[in-house]
């Protein structure tokens, strides 16, 4: 019958790696036995169970215990974690643009109707969550491997050149490439929408070569003036701005005007009249085979969705972008 | 109001940079675990177990103590005791640590 101190000693040993086991457990054994001849002595009474209960007790949990002998175990440690967090951003930021083209591509073949477009939505949604985890699991086993594999030890650090270092920016600093690419897209759009309007089509491959189509009505080129002229104050704005290199508390008030200018047009033309030809004008450009499994109606309603879907991103990212640019240069004062 | 919690750790904190040294110049003498812990307490170092044995082993793999288990009685112990090479470690550990306290006491200007 094995006595309290051999079973705890015993239970240690249970944690420890197999080299020190039985070493450990001597020693521990002996120690504590030790202990215990001394606190006899003390209460001047022989060494009963009561007495090892409450030493055993004070020694500590088993578990502990034995973790006191070996080094801090990590499950991913200081040593890497700043790259295990790295590269998790980077996992779920390119989940999130796949799952965003995914979606945009399943947006044009699926369903043309707000139920379709809802249901999609949350089908992506449910899938890019599921993917999170997936890839966040992946990722972290990957670190614990290497975190087992170095036991701690931290891999050289590369070189790193303090050139290397990002300018110091404050949000006043011009983001050139952004900036040139809007001159750009806003430029073609200029040219599109005033020079070569009859080309803006909806383009499509068939067997008989490519086909196009007309979607957007007379109503919308009422408009065109307007975008143009909000267009090219942005372009205006932007050079300026890119010349200068830094953005001034004018320029970004500007900017915010524009913004909101942009946001109102937008919302102006969600509102009748309509932008997308009619049914009747969008059946009369198509022929019988390009409709598998769609009617006219589905087709007319897709555009419709997908125009005001266009319009709706407009005003938010116009909006937010006013909003975070009103704020900014609100607090500054 | 003292900040006795605070004060209580930061004193830990500067014991358990210099157990170590304690422990390799109590074991000049050979001595096994248990009465090591009673020497230290004496002297007014207080180590809890779970801190002095996985630490003698350390010393241990790093070659600087030496172990043998002697039984006493009944009872077998693991006795440790310092080695050469731990010898001439405690030396330079030694003129080091007198360095420290010498730069410190200046630090907080104190006279050494």
């Amino acid at each position: 019958m094995s006595t309290l101190i051999d079973r705890y000693v015993q239970e240690v040993g249970r944690y420890l790696p197999e080299k020190n086991r039985s070493d450990i457990r001597d020693e521990l054994r002996s120690i504590l036995n030790d202990m215990l001849d001394d606190r006899a002595r003390q209460a001047g009474r022989a060494a009963d169970e009561e007495m090892m209960v409450e030493l055993l007790r004070e020694y500590g949990e088993p578990a502990k215990v034995a973790a006191s002998y070996g080094r801090p175990r990590y499950l991913i440690g200081p040593g890497i974690y700043p790259q295990y967090i790295k590269v998790l951003n980077i996992v779920f930021f390119a989940l999130t643009i796949a799952f965003v083209v995914l979606f945009g591509i399943g947006l044009m073949t699926s369903a043309w109707d707000m139920q379709g477009f809802t249901d999609s939505l949350v089908d992506t949604i449910a899938n890019l969550a599921s993917a999170f985890l997936t890839g966040f699991a992946f990722v972290t086993l990957v670190f614990l491997i290497i975190e087992r594999a170095s036991e701690g030890k931290v891999a050289e650090a590369e070189k790193w050149n303090p050139r290397d270092l990002p300018q110091v920016e404050d949000e006043m600093t011009a983001q050139p490439v952004s900036l040139i690419v809007g001159i750009v897209f806003s430029l073609i759009f200029l040219y599109l929408f005033n020079f070569s309007f009859d080309k803006v089509l909806i383009y499509w491959i068939t067997d008989g070569g490519m086909q196009s189509m007309r979607f957007l009505s007379d109503a919308f080129r009422s408009y065109i003036p307007y975008i143009s002229i909000l267009l090219g104050a942005d372009i205006l704005l932007s050079l300026w701005v890119v010349i200068r290199g830094r953005w001034s508390s004018l320029t970004k008030w500007l900017e915010v005007a524009t913004n909101l200018a942009t946001a109102g047009l937008a919302g102006r033309m969600l509102l009748p009249p309509a932008l997308v030809l009619s049914e009747s004008e969008l059946g009369q450009q198509v022929s019988g085979d390009f409709l598998s499994g769609f009617t006219i109606t589905d087709l007319h309603s897709g555009i419709a969705l997908a125009v005001r879907i266009a319009l709706g991103i407009i005003i938010l990212v116009a909006l937010i972008d006013a909003g975070v640019s009103a704020y900014n240069l609100v607090r500054r004062k | 109001m003292q900040d006795t919690k605070g004060i209580e750790t930061m004193v830990l904190e500067l014991r358990r940079g210099v157990i170590a040294l304690a422990v390799m110049a109590h074991l000049r003498e050979e001595q096994y675990g248990y009465s090591l812990i009673n020497t230290l307490a004496e002297t007014g170092l207080e180590v809890d177990q779970g801190t002095l044995y996985p630490l003698l082993r350390r010393l241990e793999g790093q070659g600087w103590l030496d172990s043998t288990w002697k039984v006493d009685g009944t009872r077998p112990r693991r006795y440790y005791a310092l080695n050469a090479a731990g010898g001439e470690a405690l030396r330079l550990l030694s003129n080091e640590w007198e360095k420290l306290v010498d730069q410190v006491n200046r630090t907080i200007g104190r006279e050494s």
